[in-house]
């Protein structure tokens, strides 16, 4: 094969040059066996005769799973909800899914997870919060559930419920506030002051 | 800050009246402390805090329940030296 070009020559061509190491190859029959750094023979490994690990053709029909849009710092809204509970997104959302449509304002903590609120038309409100990041919105969405069941006691036995929602990173459940007054206190304000005092009041 | 208490055995009935309506309804409060009751200025009583609650709750668990108030309220006044 090599006549089929001089080896002086100055304008082979590839299939020309391939002929030509191929015959060399075919000259050569000393083994010359892939080594590494170390001078040590590199066998390579035959794949396995399975489709396991061959790269697959993606799925025509294959739909994306749905995901939030990533939260809107306007400075305005609440902060956003803990993604710690952003599960897909319900076809048929909950009440606790969707955001307060009312909004609160003046929050005062009262304590445990207690705060007074004042809503949009000036009424005060009793809110709960639930951290969102800690508790699923499972735990606000029972007490609602509860105080719908009582629902023909609002406002007598137990407070009125206003509403369900999110807010910020929060479970939010709004209840009508109930006036307590101090100089007639709750038990728990009672039960303080017999604590706290030397003597039983009397 | 010491409050001056004035219990009155109205509290107590309308305490007791209150978890009576609730447990008709089928609901158990399930977390019976002095917190979760509130006494208006017109000694009303009004319950809070229904997240330890339970829906259709059986009989005997509202008859224990019941009993828990009787007893809060016994050692409420008891611990008020109101023994009338």
């Amino acid at each position: 094969m090599s006549d089929t070009f001089r080896i002086d020559s100055t304008d082979p061509t590839i299939l020309k040059l391939l002929y030509f190491f191929s015959h060399l190859c075919a000259m050569d029959t000393d083994q010359h066996p892939e080594v590494n750094a170390q001078g040590n023979a590199i066998y390579l490994r035959s794949a396995d005769k399975t489709t396991d690990k061959a790269p697959k053709i993606p799925d025509p029909n294959y739909l994306p799973p749905h995901r939030l849009p990533p939260p809107v710092a306007d400075g305005t809204s609440t902060p956003r909800r803990s993604p710690r509970f952003h599960g897909p997104v319900d076809d048929n959302p909950g009440p606790d899914d969707e955001p307060l449509p009312r909004s609160v304002t003046n929050l005062a903590f009262l304590g445990c997870k207690g705060w007074r609120g004042t809503l949009d038309d000036g009424s005060t409100v009793f809110a709960k919060l639930w951290d969102g990041w800690k508790m699923p919105a499972s735990y606000s969405e029972h007490e609602a559930n509860v105080y719908y069941h009582l629902r023909d006691l609002w406002g007598t036995v137990v407070p009125a419920f206003i509403g369900l929602g999110q807010w910020g990173f929060c479970h939010i459940l709004l209840l009508s506030y109930i006036e307590v007054d101090l100089s007639f206190p709750s038990l728990i304000n009672s039960v303080l002051c017999y604590t706290k005092s030397s003597t039983p009041p009397k | 800050m010491l409050y001056q208490v004035k219990y009155t055995p109205q509290i107590g009935r309308n305490i007791v009246k209150a978890f009576k309506q609730i447990h008709a309804r089928g609901v158990l409060h399930g977390d019976v402390r002095p917190e979760n009751i509130l006494v208006r200025p017109d000694q009303s009583v009004v319950v809070i805090d229904f997240e330890m609650s339970e829906l259709m709750a059986p009989r005997e668990a509202l008859m224990s329940e019941m009993s828990e108030v009787k007893h809060l309220l016994a050692s409420f006044i008891h611990s008020l030296g109101v023994y009338s």
